[in-house]
């Protein structure tokens, strides 16, 4: 039974620290775009860019976790309905057949 | 528990044991590649020793490579007790989730012989009505055949094993399987 368990992405959250870093330099330009006194429009819709990147990526990774757990469900239930029906079949196996009744004989008057 | 019910329970316990299994053989791969990373670090350190024995290196320089290697092997030897740390954990939860399948696969015996049960009881019910729907019938075809026999025993007795389970509770040896 091979199952995806998550663990066969390397580090689920590196894109989500990426991207937390990039948005703290955005914030850090930004800031200093403020300070400077200039045209702060193009570093705030950056900023926006990224947090929506961190909005998707946050998503996808909550659609794959959920992916991931039906999976597992999926493939507990089958290999448990596998299991069970070997049982089932043994039980029934060990109950030899009833014994079949003999021609009465009292038809024959 | 129903055979379902430890179906599903032995199921789960194979997924976590073959997770566990899996977390175990990664910990222990990364042990190992520190591991060979410090034996590098050691080869390393001994051939600056034979560099600057043969006067390929001077002091300053065998000295300066000497500080760098052994500052990785230090570094390396942190990281692999944290790995062997990891690798222990790894051990233990292996074990852990092994234990548990034990007992999901002893549950599931245990259902499974209940079942069996059940099933040779209710064979066992179904023999015996049957048994006494035929000396029933018997008797009728006595009577009708005019037979003068007086009750049923003079028409049909249970095997000795099978009276004495029934009298005394206890299956003869010549009944055990």
């Amino acid at each position: 039974m091979k199952i995806p368990d998550g663990r066969n992405r390397r580090r689920p959250d590196a894109m989500l620290e990426q991207l937390s870093e990039r948005l703290a330099a955005a914030l850090d330009r930004l800031r200093a775009a403020v300070l400077a006194g200039v045209d702060t429009e193009p570093h705030r819709q950056a900023v926006s860019a990224i947090e929506a990147d961190i909005a998707r990526e946050r998503t996808r990774q909550q659609e794959a976790a959920a992916e991931q757990a039906q999976q597992r469900a999926s493939a507990v239930a089958d290999r448990a309905a596998e299991l069970a029906a070997v049982s089932h079949h043994r039980v029934a196996s060990c109950i030899p057949p009833l014994p079949t009744r003999p021609e009465s004989t009292n038809d024959e008057h | 528990m129903s055979i379902e019910a430890a179906s599903r329970f032995v199921a789960q316990t194979e997924l976590a044991l073959e997770a566990a299994r899996e977390v175990e053989a990664h910990a222990n791969a990364a042990a190992n590649a520190i591991a060979e990373r410090i034996s590098e670090t050691e080869s390393r350190c001994r051939k600056i020793r034979a560099d600057h024995a043969a006067g390929r290196l001077t002091d300053a320089q065998a000295g300066g490579l000497f500080h760098l290697a052994e500052q990785d092997r230090a570094d390396l030897l942190g990281l692999h007790r944290d790995a062997l740390v990891q690798v222990g954990e790894a051990v233990r939860q292996t074990q852990a989730a092994q234990d548990e399948h034990r007992r999901a696969i002893d549950d599931l015996s245990k259902a499974e012989a209940a079942a069996r049960f059940a099933a040779m009881r209710a064979y066992a019910e179904e023999l015996d009505s049957r048994l006494c729907q035929a000396v029933a019938e018997l008797a009728a075809l006595a009577r009708q055949a005019g037979s003068t026999a007086n009750g049923l025993t003079a028409l049909f007795r249970p095997s000795n094993a099978l009276s004495s389970m029934c009298r005394f509770g206890q299956v003869p040896p010549a009944a055990q399987s």
